[in-house]
């Protein structure tokens, strides 16, 4: 029997990413898609899932730079990529790290893709 | 419901107060309150007060400034607290439960740790890096900067907008700040400075990110038959109040359910928050142009820029041209942050409502306070107060239209 705090907890023990895929879930009462995946749907409240698997490569939606506390610090690029699922119907923003020597050297609507990673999204450019 | 007049105003200087106590700079702006406002302050019958640090320093500052027995409510919704409170005064009076009622807002940030008056839950976090499942990107992870700044550089790529049109919001607003004798930022900076300051989050320099700032600022309320009864000669009226919110990113699933679309870059909340104002003030956006002002939340320079088009002064993307022609200065078509705003006065998070307020309330009534800053008498017919707030996950607003006339 599950304790008073086991009941009420929402998180889902789920893998971030199968097959290098983010793995997200949608709710199959209003389509809503939940990532990291929840026990509920935050618009309908529904329980029932379908999972849905967003592919690795998408596009620069936005990105900045870090603060630089010391100027030896080393700075890094970051921002959102949007990803795709494989038929192109649905899409979802991911935050994470780019992969490129500066600010300068990425633009919005660059092609990137996801590198292999449990703990980090990194996203590395892809080269046309 | 009734109607709700401001009919006093006061204000601590803003900047580092680190040697003062809650005490020692709330009791001095609600006493020039009460002075400004020409009344016994036993006539105060209920105190709203908007802090998100300063856990009941609300009635601490009361009762030393000898106002003690009344109803005291502590209001924290981040950046939005102070104009959250001054909301629940004049609904407090609209509603008829108070004749006479005290909003103020307070902060102490310098040497305050930010997880005190700001953290975020990995409830928070995870959902700004995540953007709740949604196709249009939120905080990143990031903090505050890092969301304007995203914002920022999707404006330019979408509509041509540049650093320097970015930067020019600045050099207004230092202009600005440097007539006002309590802003923390008194001097005028050049363009070539604003962009050559440190980088924070590309393309925001550190002139572009408004400070943590220690300060307070309170007004009083007052209902239409207490204004007439007490002869008060110059009440500010209250013509529309409105808050919103929206999830994280400045975007809603609700905006895109109606219309099929995400909004932005901007911010949605506000977008929608105006619509409301507007309607319960019976106002446009060119009554504004016409005879009105704005104090309006420019947190960061990208975030003033997105206001204009927001508000539906302009049209989306059209921002740079009103900074850049002039419209929004002093003595332009529509005159905006007049005090120096948050980049220049600075930004006590529960304080910078009411501040707002006590900036329209000292304009509309040609106050010496703004002498130095003074809004030409064409452009004070109408004034609207906006504050964004983002506690958590999305952003949260508070908005009021004012007026001369009842």
């Amino acid at each position: 029997m599950k304790s008073k705090q086991e009941s009420l907890i929402t998180r889902v023990n789920a893998p971030a990413r199968i097959d290098n895929k983010i793995n997200a879930i949608k709710c199959n009462n209003c389509g809503n898609i939940r990532y990291p995946q929840r026990t509920y749907c935050n618009r309908c409240q529904g329980t029932d899932f379908s999972p849905i698997l967003f592919e690795p490569k998408g596009e620069v939606i936005t990105f900045s730079s870090t603060y630089k506390r010391k100027a030896t610090d080393e700075q890094r690029i970051f921002g959102s990529a949007r990803l795709y699922t494989e038929d192109g119907k649905a899409s979802i923003a991911i935050s994470g790290t780019f992969d490129v020597k500066g600010i300068d050297d990425l633009k919005i609507g660059d092609k990137v893709e996801l590198v292999p990673n449990d703990k980090f999204n990194i996203f590395k450019k892809i080269e046309e | 419901m009734r109607n709700v007049a401001v009919v006093g105003a006061g204000m601590s200087p803003f900047g580092r107060l680190d040697a003062l106590m809650y005490q020692e700079i709330g009791r001095p702006a609600v006493n020039d309150a009460i002075e400004n406002a020409g009344i016994d302050r036993k006539m105060i019958e209920s105190c709203y007060y908007g802090t998100c640090g300063g856990v009941g320093v609300g009635h601490e500052i009361m009762s030393e400034a000898g106002i003690t027995g009344i109803p005291i409510t502590r209001v924290v919704n981040a950046c939005s607290s102070g104009s959250n409170a001054f909301r629940l005064a004049f609904m407090d009076i609209a509603s008829g439960m108070s004749d006479c009622v005290m909003a103020m807002g307070i902060e102490k940030m310098k040497n305050v740790s930010m997880g005190v008056v700001g953290g975020g839950t990995r409830f928070q976090i995870e959902a700004k890096a995540y953007s709740y499942g949604s196709p249009m990107p939120s905080g990143g992870g990031g903090g505050m900067p890092a969301g304007f700044a995203f914002m920022g550089r999707m404006h330019m790529k979408q509509y041509g907008s540049t650093k320097e049109d970015f930067a020019n919001i600045v050099v207004k607003s230092r202009r600005n700040g440097s007539k006002n004798p309590k802003a923390e930022f008194q001097n005028p900076m050049t363009l070539d400075e604003v962009l050559d300051d440190v980088m924070i989050n590309d393309p925001l320099t550190r002139s572009q990110c408004c400070p943590r700032t220690d300060g307070a600022a309170a007004v009083v309320l007052m209902s239409e038959d207490f204004v007439k009864k007490h002869h008060i000669d110059t009440p500010i009226w209250v013509k529309g109040s409105a808050m919103g919110s929206n999830m994280a990113g400045g975007n809603d699933r609700r905006y895109y359910e109606d219309t099929g679309k995400w909004y932005g870059p901007g911010i949605v909340t506000d977008y929608l928050t105006t619509q409301k104002v507007y309607k319960m003030a019976k106002v446009e956006p060119k009554d504004f142009y016409d005879r009105g002002f704005v104090e309006c939340h420019d947190c960061f320079s990208v975030s003033e820029l997105v206001h204009y088009e927001d508000f539906g002064f302009c049209k989306k993307g059209e921002g740079p041209d009103m900074i850049n022609d002039g419209v929004v200065e002093i003595d332009g078509d529509l005159p905006i942050n007049p005090s120096g705003g948050l980049l220049s006065v600075g930004h006590p998070l529960g304080a910078t409502g009411t501040r707002q307020v006590a900036e329209i309330y000292w304009q509309m009534t040609k106050d010496k306070e703004v002498a130095k800053r003074q809004v030409p008498d064409k452009h004070l017919d109408l004034g609207l107060q906006h504050t964004l707030g983002q506690p958590g996950m999305g952003f949260t607003n508070v908005m009021h239209v004012f007026s001369r006339d009842l």
